[in-house]
């Protein structure tokens, strides 16, 4: 089934993948995303009753890792070089959006 | 107007395992500084993938198992999309639609009955970090700014849900108590609310008059049993006054406020709707084979209920004895060994109820704090059984061997009806006190004021009564007389 | 002829027997890049002082009799989304700019163990998103065949690089066509092995499920020696199932297509594609005739109808996860914020691209509630249909021909404003990636007025890439291998 969005949605979903769009550029946005959702719409249109789900046939059992501790030695490095590190910690402004 | 009250829980267990879910940092980060176990896979450095740990699967296998699930042979994992700034990768690895296990059980004691509350599965993914504020009260609101430590970030948790079958906060609490007591005794994880490493969420709801259920609501932050029940009481308390109002429930999560005693709605931006589940891809699915299965089962430690049902057939106990003895495993364990040291199992179990469980809660400790072996109890209970000593003197030798490290032969030679000598450095001390209370009368005897031996004798008399007549006065004597000579 | 136009393999007997040194080829392909770079604008981050001294170090140990490795002293470069300690990896990105990571990528590793030495990170579109790279922060990358025009992408840099004679061998990752596109543009060979081949540890991620190093080079034989050296397992990519150090370059020695049952690619309206590319699968159709294989028209109707709607619908909704981790506080561009969401926002808005923040928000809508529904979910469905029809075709055919791409290469800065178009570019390597399967594009000639390059892509079955090889070599050794782009008066 084929769907489309609207300038809200549009605005709805950049702000959940925290993107800021501007307002001139919202009706472009949301031109591109029916473009796509129009072409997209072709998924639906077979029909996959009882067809599982796509997976990767692996040749041979995954492998799942020994539960041994490991250092990382460059850690104190990249800690030094993060861009909001403050001491051991990363430090970020307030985290309510409110006030 | 008393409704029927509907509850469901997840719990969130800590796993026992050494590494973080996805990555070889260590999981061993209380007391650590900030961001110590950090690695390219827990801080989402570009280009890094997921690692599955083997211990993290067979630790989950093994608490499904304990929960009576059918551990499934083929499960993944999904991502859960949400940012936050506890979450390195702006996603969560969890399962969300094929988890390992599925369809289980706890059984629970309520009321004298046995009721069943199924366990609908149970998941593996990966906790958050933590942030620090620097407000007061160490909570969120009013913090200017926030500290994140990712050291927390990527241990492994097994997420538990069960049914909406219980209908008391009683039941809860009691669903959460045989949970960690199964998670424990199956060294799936030490089940700590205080540490963290046990995570209670409620869903609760009343049940309209026609049956029907309710509006959920999810109560979250409560960090011990007791608060569990009270904020369970609480969140009844409140729904029931909205509905005989004419009001209506609003599906919205709450959190617990202890100090106040009362839930709060939470901030709806940290409620994300739609976490845009969809498959992991940087993971092969997780396979667990048949063989695996059977060799966690036949692994498994000892359940509660089979210990349970063994120390009623073999040892004859009651109820209320069973329970006492096999709450903590530890002290199961000891009870065993006290057993099979050669007490008879009945009279041990008393004691060990008694008199070991009395000193331990005096001293504050658990049984791992136990100075006395297994072996010296069961010499001691065997004594008693056999009437070669009272119980009133066991018990003082008891207190003797707690105070002192001396052999248990030793032990009963000092003691008799009257109760356990006190002899050398122990009979000292109490000399020595008696001397630092009587400072004018040791001052007269050391200046050689004593020629009828008067003051030595009430100095003695006094070491006497302070010992409540368990030291020898001959050895008072001679004791007394050396330390006044110093 | 001049050392930079000499493949792997001439290169490594030659450093080998001694005929000349590492440091003399190493010299040389930093001076041919020196020279044209300046203009063809391939690469981002050249490590000329690194590479001289590495040249030397394996001079050292060939001169004291050591085996320094299978391809000790060839120089490749790489593009820039895998992981180089110490050498900034920007994914062509404001985001990654001046990031240098701590670590080599595996696939890094495996080269640089096996003695070749790395001259340079390749430009490409911003987070391999695009199939021009014309997106990077540091412009538009040219194709060294036609400088007006693209060099196709999103692996652009590491194709032009090659074609342009900076070294006989690049590396660059293939989504949906990233490697196998530019190749074809830039008139090259790339290989877009069979998922979980190589470890993609180390690579910026765009799809989990497509992603694929894949190497470019000027022969096939260039192409096996490299997937010798780095199709191995690796503990740090679970989905990485490649096991043993299977000898690619032994299916070299296939002397014909005796036996080989080829299908050519019937199932499209020629007149959507270019004539000129159309003509050129017919005449490799023939060609492999003439080499005893047993041609005979094929369609794939569930992978052209559905295979660019599927690997769209899968690969941006990844996509929009994979850079969810890019918020400005543990890396990369930071930009300030009044709260926490103020800052992601600034930094994620600033940091990313058009084409990378476009892509992004069509992700996430194909992932929420209700469009999960109706385009993620049924996508995993029709995938495994697409694998099964796969399946169905190679029980009937060892390999198949189509073409590469369906246009030629176009001109740089003229967008597409057809999205039917510009999504459908796609449509011939899209449902190879969906499948799991390897893929060689070929460059078959060059036409005769433009010298533009012609090129057909052969497709064979998941891990069948040693057989592959062996059929790509064959028809290879009929056309001839293409040489280095002459570049006119910029050379």
């Amino acid at each position: 089934m084929k769907m489309s969005v609207d300038r809200d949605i549009t605005l709805k979903m950049a702000r959940a993948a925290q993107l800021r769009i501007e307002p001139e550029e919202v009706d472009a946005m949301t031109e591109s995303i029916n473009e796509l959702l129009s072409i997209c719409s072709l998924v639906g249109e077979l029909d996959c009753t009882d067809t599982p789900d796509f997976v990767w046939r692996m040749r041979k059992l995954p492998s799942r890792r020994e539960d041994e501790p490991g250092e990382w030695a460059d850690r104190e490095r990249f800690k030094s070089e993060a861009p909001t590190i403050e001491g051991d910690f990363f430090r970020v402004p307030r985290i309510s959006s409110e006030g | 107007m008393k409704r029927p009250i509907v509850i469901g829980l997840e719990v969130h267990l800590q796993l026992n395992t050494k590494t973080k879910l996805f990555c070889s940092c260590s999981t061993d980060y209380i007391g650590k500084p900030a961001n110590s176990n950090v690695c390219p896979i827990c801080l989402a450095v570009p280009g890094s993938l997921p690692l599955l740990n083997d211990k993290a699967v067979e630790l989950g296998s093994r608490m499904g198992l304990g929960l009576n699930c059918t551990i499934q042979n083929y499960s993944n994992f999904h991502r859960k999309n949400y940012f936050y700034a506890d979450l390195p990768k702006a996603y969560q690895i969890t399962q969300y639609e094929l988890p390992v296990a599925v369809g289980g059980y706890i059984d629970i004691e309520t009321g004298g009955k046995t009721k069943r509350v199924r366990v609908h599965h149970l998941h593996l993914e990966e906790d958050a970090g933590k942030l620090v504020h620097p407000t007061t009260d160490g909570r969120l609101t009013g913090a200017s700014y926030s500290l994140v430590d990712y050291d927390r970030g990527g241990v492994p948790l097994s997420e538990i849900v069960s049914e909406p079958d219980m209908s008391a906060p009683a039941e809860a609490k009691e669903y959460v108590i045989r949970l960690r007591q199964i998670a424990r005794y199956l060294d799936v994880s030490d089940g700590e609310m205080e540490s963290g490493s046990l995570r209670v969420d409620a869903n609760i709801s009343l049940s309209n008059p026609d049956g029907s259920l309710g509006t959920r609501v999810e109560i979250k932050n409560m960090n011990s049993l007791k608060a569990l029940e009270r904020a369970l009481e609480y969140e009844i308390s409140r729904q029931n006054k909205v509905l005989d109002a004419g009001g209506k429930i609003v599906m919205e999560t709450r959190l617990w406020d202890d100090a106040e005693g009362v839930t709060r709605s939470m901030r709806s931006k940290e409620t994300a709707s739609d976490y845009r589940y969809y498959p992991e891809m940087d993971l092969a699915p997780v396979v667990i084979t048949d063989e695996e299965i059977t060799r966690y089962k036949r692994e498994m430690p000892e359940l509660p209920c089979e210990k349970r049902a063994r120390f009623a057939e073999e040892f004859g106990l009651t109820g209320e004895e069973i329970e006492i003895l096999t709450e903590q495993k530890e002290l199961a364990q000891y009870y065993e060994k006290v057993v099979a040291a050669g007490a008879p199992p009945k009279r041990a179990a008393n004691w060990i109820r008694m008199e070991v469980l009395r000193v331990l809660n005096a001293l504050g400790k658990n049984i791992s704090g136990f100075t006395v072996s297994a072996e010296t109890l069961a010499a001691l209970v065997a004594k008693v059984d056999r009437k070669e000593l009272s119980s009133t003197v066991a018990k003082d030798i008891l207190d003797l061997l707690l105070r002192e490290s001396v052999t248990l032969e030793d032990a009963i030679a000092r003691c008799g009806a009257g109760g356990c000598a006190l002899t050398g450095d122990a009979l000292n001390d109490t000399i020595l006190k008696i001397m630092e209370s009587q400072p004018d009368v040791v001052e007269a005897i050391r200046s050689g004021q004593d020629k009828k031996n008067a003051k030595t004798k009430f100095l003695q008399g006094l070491v006497m009564k302070e010992t409540r007549g368990q030291a020898d006065p001959k050895e008072v004597a001679a004791s007394l007389e050396e330390l006044l000579k110093k | 002829m001049r050392l930079c136009e000499l493949t792997v393999k001439e290169i490594a007997d030659g450093i080998r027997a001694k005929r000349f040194s590492a440091e003399d080829a190493v010299k040389a392909c930093l001076s041919r890049m020196g020279t044209c770079d300046e203009t063809v604008n391939a690469c981002i981050t050249v490590t000329g002082d690194r590479a001289l001294e590495r040249a030397k170090a394996i001079d050292a140990r060939i001169a004291s009799g050591e085996d320094a490795g299978p391809l000790a002293g060839v120089p490749y470069v790489v593009k820039d989304n895998f992981c180089t300690r110490g050498v900034r990896t920007t994914c062509g990105s404001k985001m990654l700019e001046n990031w240098a990571p701590t670590y080599d990528a595996t696939a890094i590793r495996c080269l640089d163990e096996s003695g070749a030495i790395m001259l340079a990170k390749t430009n490409l579109d911003e987070f391999a998103m695009g199939s021009s790279t014309e997106t990077s922060i540091f412009g538009p990358t040219r194709n060294p065949r036609d400088l007006d025009r693209v060099p196709g992408g999103s692996s652009g840099g590491s194709a032009a690089a090659v074609a342009a004679g900076y070294a006989p061998l690049a590396l660059g990752s293939d989504t949906g066509g990233s490697v196998r596109q530019p190749s074809a543009f830039c008139g090259v060979q790339g290989m877009k092995p069979s998922y979980g081949q190589i470890s993609r540890f180390g690579v910026v991620g765009y799809a989990s499920s497509l992603d694929q190093v894949s190497p470019i080079a000027r022969s096939v034989e260039d192409l096996a020696c490299a997937l010798e050296v780095l199709a191995r397992p690796d503990p740090n990519d679970t989905t990485c199932d490649a096991y043993g150090r299977p000898k690619f370059t032994d299916a070299l020695s296939l002397p014909d297509l005796k036996g080989k049952r080829i299908g050519v690619f019937e199932g499209f309206e020629s007149e959507k594609m270019d004539k000129d590319l159309y003509e050129t699968l017919q005449k490799t159709a023939n060609l492999c005739k003439d080499a005893g294989a047993a041609v005979e028209p094929m369609d794939l109707p569930l992978a052209v109808r559905y295979g660019v709607a599927t690997y769209y619908v899968t690969a941006l909704a990844d996509a929009s996860s994979k850079l969810a981790c890019f918020d400005g506080m543990r890396y990369g561009t930071h930009v300030k914020g009044e709260h926490l969401f103020d800052m992601y926002t600034n930094t994620r808005t600033q940091g990313f691209g058009e084409e990378v923040r476009r892509r992004i928000i069509l992700g996430a809508c194909l992932l929420t509630e209700g469009f999960y529904q109706n385009y993620y979910a049924p996508a995993l469905k029709v995938r495994t249909k697409m694998i099964e029809e796969f399946d169905d075709l190679f029980s009937r055919f060892d390999a198949y021909l189509l073409p590469a791409s369906p246009s030629m290469p176009y001109k740089i800065g003229m967008k597409e404003e057809d999205p039917t178009r510009l999504y459908l570019g796609d449509i011939f390597t899209v449902p190879i990636s969906l499948g799991g399967l390897p893929g060689i594009s070929l460059n078959m000639g060059f036409t005769p007025n433009g010298g533009l390059p012609l090129s057909v892509q052969l497709v064979g079955p998941r891990y069948g890439d040693a057989e592959l090889l062996g059929i790509a070599a064959v028809i290879e050794r009929a056309t001839g291998r293409p040489q280095i782009a002459s570049l006119g008066e910029v050379a």
